[in-house]
């Protein structure tokens, strides 16, 4: 089993990391002033966009770990 | 996109199609809403995909070792593939950003793999400025499109926030734009 958790956790941390790496490279041209902003939606900045990042990846190693336990 | 250093005194920045010339006004994203939709889809699959698993497990039994492991390892990978193709769709909503400066409207759009888009549109030469906001749900929550109009092209934006204010401070920059161009022209 924690083989099995190895696997899944390598395979979802790279898919995770190139997403984030990609966004990244593409989102470092827009970045603009805060008060500038005319958006609802004021609340992520690159910083807090990291850490929903890594908190999904978090949850997705948590779901898999949690149902793995009761199930494998 | 907001970067994280407090820039009060950043309003000539540099991005992708500027010119050294115009001056940063604001810029601003799609509504929120626009992400409703894949959101909603993500949760209603989950919960399908939780729903057949418990269903398979605890109803059916499965009591070979290897179906159980096999079940399990598909129904995680959907569920993953699920995920990252919202997470993709919620990177996507923060590359489509529109930037206004005092001599042009910017319209960038870039997705994480295969788009690309910047066009631009000189804001002396609008025509019309049309805004529409049909609905009740447009009106209650405040957004909508416009609809630029210049002499041979059309830019439109689509769930554009709080529209009123920014079709106001579009109407009133291309009025100064016009204005400046104007007393350029003249002898």
């Amino acid at each position: 089993m924690v083989s099995a958790w190895i696997i899944v956790g390598v395979v979802i941390v790279t898919l995770e990391l190139i997403l984030w790496m990609v966004f990244h490279r593409k989102v470092e041209g827009l970045s603009f002033p805060r008060e500038t902003d005319e958006s609802l939606f004021r609340f992520f900045t690159v910083t807090r966009l990291r850490l929903v990042a890594i908190l999904h990846t978090l949850f997705l190693l948590a779901v898999f770990i949690l149902s793995s336990s009761f199930l494998w | 996109m907001v970067n994280d250093v407090p820039e009060s005194d950043h309003f000539d920045l540099h991005f992708q199609g500027r010119d050294v010339h115009e001056h940063f006004q604001f810029y601003f994203r799609q509504h929120w809403i626009r992400l409703l939709k894949p959101f909603v889809v993500t949760l209603l699959w989950s919960i399908i995909i939780a729903a057949s698993c418990a269903f398979i497990f605890f109803r059916l039994g499965v009591k070979d070792s290897a179906s159980r492991h096999g079940i399990l390892v598909t129904c995680f990978a959907i569920f993953t593939a699920i995920h990252l193709s919202f997470l993709l769709r919620f990177y996507t909503y923060f590359l489509y950003v529109i930037v206004i400066t005092d001599k042009r409207v910017h319209r960038i759009k870039k997705t994480l793999f295969s788009v690309d888009d910047h066009q631009t549109i000189d804001l002396w030469t609008f025509q019309d400025i049309h805004k529409w906001q049909h609905g009740p749900i447009q009106n209650l929550l405040g957004f909508g499109s416009l609809i630029m109009e210049a002499q041979e092209t059309i830019l439109k934006v689509h769930f554009v926030p709080r529209i009123g204010r920014i079709y106001a401070r579009l109407s009133h920059l291309r009025e100064a734009a016009r204005e400046k161009m104007t007393s350029i022209r003249r002898p």
